[in-house]
C-alpha cells in the first residue's frame, strides 16, 4: 500500500517537473512574441520595483523586467540546447568511430580525448570569445566543442561493449562500412544512454552560457541572456535588488529543475550515472610487451 | 612500498626510484603533449584574433605604434614569434606584460596566485566538510536522506554567480556581518570560500553518498556489522576506507570546478587573484599574461592528477602489487631491448 502511494507520489512529481520544464521552454521560446509590445519598450520609470504595470519591475534603462527575462531565457536555452546537440553529434561520431576502429587508432583517438580533458577548457573558451568578439554563434560552437568530450567516452564504451554482438558481426560481414554500422545498428542501441547524458549535460551547458554572459563575454548588450541579467542585478543590487532576485532566482530554479529531471530520467531508464566507476590505473600503461591492451584508453 | 632492487645485467645495482616508475613516465607522456597543445593553442588564438594589444582603438601616432610593436617583436613573422616564445619559455620567462611593461608576465601572475590559492583551498575545505559530512549523514541516518539529497541538488544547481551576489546582498549588506568585497583580512575569505565551496560541496555530497552506500554493502562491511561494530566505526574503519580511491578519482573534476568558479568569484568579490587577472588580461589582449595563466592552470591540474595516481598506489595494496610487477616487466623489457641493441652494435662492429 505505502509502496503504491509512494510510487504515485513520485509519478505525480515527475509529471509536475515535466510540466514545469516544458512550460518554461514554451514560455521562453514564444513569450517574447506574445508580450505586449507597448510594455516591452517603455522607458519612463527607470529601475522601479514591481508594480501592476510591470509585474517584475523595470531594469536600469526602464525596460520591463519580464520582457527582458523572457528574452534572456530564450537566448540561454537556445544556446544551451544548440550546443548540447552539437556535442551529441560530435561525440557520437568520434566515440563511435573510435569504438569501431582497430586498437591502435582507438588508443590514439582516446588519448586525444584525454588531452582534451586535461585542458583548462573553460579558459580557452573565455579566450576564444574575448578575442573574436561576442556572438551567439561563436558561443554555441565554443560550448559545443567543450561538451562533446564526455559523450565521446560514453559512446565509445557503449560501442566497445556491443562490438562482438552477433548482429554487428553480421552487419559487418555483409560489407557494411563503419558509417553504416554506426548509423543503422549502433546508434539505435545507444539512444538511451545518450538521451540521459544529454539531459544531464543540458543544465551544465546552460550554466556555462550564463557564466560567460555574466562575465561580459556572452551575447552583445541589446540582447539579453540569463547571465547578463544577473550581472545587471549585481551592479544594482543595493538600489534595485529585485533585478538580482528575479534573474538569479529564476535561473537557479530552472537549473534545479533540469538537474532533477536528468536524475529522474537516469533512474527511470536505469542508466548508471558516472559515479566514477573504479578505474584501474594500470590500464593506462602500455602492456610491457608493446602489444595493445583491449581497453587502454578508458582510464583517467 | 619500495619494490625490490633490480640488478642490471651490467652488474651495478640500480635503485628503483619512484620518479622513474612507468606510471609517472606514462603521466609525463600525456602531460608534455598537453602542455604543448595548450601553449600552441593559446598562441594561435592570440595571434589569429582580429585586432591586437596595440590596436586602432588606442590613439597614438603611427610611428609610436610601430615602435611599440617592434619592441615586443609583434612586427616579426608569426612563426618567428612562436619560436621566440618557446625559447623564452624554456628559460622560464614569458616576457614582459604588455599592460604593465615594467613588470614580467610571471611576476604579475605570481602576485595573483596567493589570494587565489587561499580562496581555492578554503573553498576546498568547505566543500569537503559539506560533501563528506552530508554524504555520510545521508547514509547513516536514512531519515535525513531526502533532506540531504534536496539540499545537495539545490547547492549543486545554483550557479556560483547567483549564489555569490545573493550572499553579498543578504549576508554582507543585509545583515552587515561580513565584508562584501575586497581583500586583506581573514574575514574577507569567508564569503568567497562559501560561494565557491557550496556548489562543489553539493556535488560531492551526492557522489559520496552513492559511493558510501555501495561500499557499506560489501561483504567485509556486513561482516564488521555482524561483529557488532557501531555504525560510525563501520563507516570510519571500513566503508570510508574502501571508498577513498573513488573519492580521489573525483578530485580531478572537483578541482576543475573550483578553478573555473574562482574566476567568477574573484570578479564578484574584487579579489586581486589570478582569475581576475586572467579575464582582465584577456580583454586587454595582454598575451603573455593570458598564456601564462592558462599554462599555470593546466600545470596545477596535471600535478594534481599525477598526485592522485600516486596516492592510489599508496592506498590500494592490490594496485601496488600490480604496479610492482608491471615495473618489473617494464624493466625486463627495457633490459632486453638494451641487450639486443648492444648485440646488434657488436655484430656491426665485427
Amino acid at each position: 500500500m505505502s509502496m503504491k502511494v509512494r510510487r504515485l507520489g513520485r509519478d505525480t512529481l515527475d509529471l509536475l517537473l515535466l510540466i514545469f520544464l516544458l512550460g518554461g521552454a514554451v514560455v521562453a521560446l514564444l513569450g517574447a512574441e506574445f508580450f505586449p509590445t507597448e510594455l516591452a519598450g517603455t522607458v519612463e520609470p527607470i529601475a522601479q520595483g514591481p508594480s501592476f504595470r510591470h509585474i517584475l519591475g523595470t531594469d536600469t534603462l526602464g525596460r520591463d523586467m519580464l520582457a527582458r527575462l523572457l528574452e534572456g531565457m530564450r537566448t540561454t536555452m537556445g544556446v544551451g540546447i544548440g550546443a548540447t546537440l552539437l556535442a551529441i553529434i560530435l561525440g557520437s561520431i568520434y566515440g563511435g568511430l573510435a569504438g569501431l576502429a582497430g586498437p591502435r587508432t582507438d588508443e590514439a583517438m582516446m588519448r586525444g580525448v584525454d588531452v582534451g580533458f586535461a585542458l583548462p577548457y573553460m579558459f580557452l573558451v573565455i579566450l576564444l570569445v574575448s578575442f573574436f568578439g561576442r556572438s551567439m554563434t561563436l558561443l554555441f560552437i565554443a560550448l559545443g566543442l567543450v561538451a562533446w568530450l564526455p559523450l565521446a567516452r560514453v559512446v565509445r564504451a557503449g560501442v566497445r561493449n556491443l562490438r562482438h554482438e552477433p548482429f554487428l558481426e553480421a552487419a559487418r560481414m555483409m560489407g557494411g562500412s563503419h558509417g553504416y554500422v554506426l548509423r543503422a545498428h549502433l546508434f539505435p542501441q545507444l539512444g538511451t544512454p545518450l538521451v540521459v547524458y544529454a539531459t544531464l549535460m543540458l543544465p551544465v551547458v546552460m550554466m556555462q552560457e550564463a557564466f560567460l554572459s555574466f562575465l561580459g563575454l556572452g551575447v552583445k548588450p541589446p540582447m539579453a541572456s540569463w547571465g547578463t541579467l544577473v550581472a545587471e542585478g549585481v551592479e544594482r543590487m543595493e538600489t534595485a535588488p529585485w533585478i538580482l532576485i528575479v534573474a538569479g532566482g529564476s535561473l537557479a530554479l530552472w537549473l534545479i529543475g533540469l538537474h532533477l529531471a536528468g536524475d529522474r530520467l537516469a533512474r527511470r531508464l536505469n542508466v548508471h550515472r558516472t559515479t566514477g566507476t573504479p578505474e584501474k590505473i594500470m590500464a593506462v600503461g602500455p602492456a610491457p610487451d608493446g602489444q595493445d591492451q583491449e581497453d587502454g584508453g578508458a582510464a583517467s | 612500498m619500495a619494490p625490490p632492487a633490480v640488478t642490471d645485467n651490467t652488474g651495478e645495482e640500480r635503485a628503483p626510484l619512484l620518479p622513474f616508475s612507468p606510471l609517472l613516465r606514462r603521466r609525463l607522456l600525456t602531460a608534455l603533449p598537453t602542455l604543448f597543445v595548450i601553449v600552441t593553442l593559446t598562441f594561435i588564438l592570440t595571434r589569429a584574433a582580429p585586432g591586437g594589444p596595440f590596436g586602432k582603438e588606442r590613439e597614438m601616432p603611427e610611428a609610436v605604434r610601430e615602435n611599440i610593436e617592434h619592441r615586443y617583436g609583434l612586427d616579426r613573422p608569426v612563426y618567428e614569434q612562436y619560436l621566440r616564445f618557446w625559447g623564452n619559455l624554456l628559460i622560464g620567462s614569458l616576457g614582459p606584460s604588455f599592460q604593465q611593461p615594467e613588470r614580467s608576465a610571471f611576476g604579475v601572475l605570481i602576485e595573483g596566485l596567493g589570494p587565489s590559492l587561499i580562496v581555492g583551498l578554503s573553498a576546498l575545505l568547505v566543500a569537503l566538510i559539506l560533501g563528506i559530512g552530508g554524504g555520510t549523514l545521508a547514509v547513516l541516518r536514512p531519515a535525513s536522506t531526502p533532506v540531504v539529497s534536496i539540499a545537495a541538488l539545490v547547492a549543486l544547481a545554483v550557479p556560483v554567480f547567483v549564489l555569490g551576489p545573493m550572499l553579498v546582498r543578504f549576508v554582507a549588506i543585509g545583515l552587515g556581518l561580513l565584508p562584501a568585497a575586497l581583500w586583506g583580512s581573514p574575514s574577507h575569505v569567508v564569503l568567497p570560500a562559501l560561494t565557491l565551496g557550496i556548489p562543489v560541496g553539493g556535488a560531492l555530497a551526492r557522489f559520496w553518498r552513492a559511493v558510501l552506500a555501495e561500499s557499506i554493502e560489501l561483504p567485509e562491511c556486513i561482516a564488521a556489522r555482524a561483529r557488532g561494530l557501531g555504525e560510525w566505526q563501520l563507516v570510519w574503519r571500513h566503508a570510508a576506507r574502501k571508498s577513498l580511491p573513488l573519492l580521489l578519482n573525483y578530485i580531478g573534476p572537483m578541482l576543475a570546478g573550483l578553478v573555473t568558479g574562482s574566476v567568477v568569484v574573484e570578479k564578484i568579490f574584487s579579489i586581486p587573484g589570478m582569475g581576475r587577472c586572467f579575464i582582465d588580461s584577456a580583454l586587454a589582449r595582454d598575451y603573455p599574461v593570458v598564456i601564462g595563466a592558462t599554462l599555470i592552470y593546466a600545470f596545477i591540474l596535471l600535478v594534481v592528477h599525477t598526485l592522485v595516481d600516486l596516492s592510489h598506489l599508496r592506498l590500494d595494496p592490490r594496485l601496488r602489487k600490480e604496479h610492482t610487477e608491471w615495473t618489473e616487466a617494464d624493466r625486463a623489457l627495457r633490459r632486453k631491448r638494451r641487450a639486443a641493441a648492444r648485440a646488434a652494435k657488436q655484430s656491426r662492429g665485427t
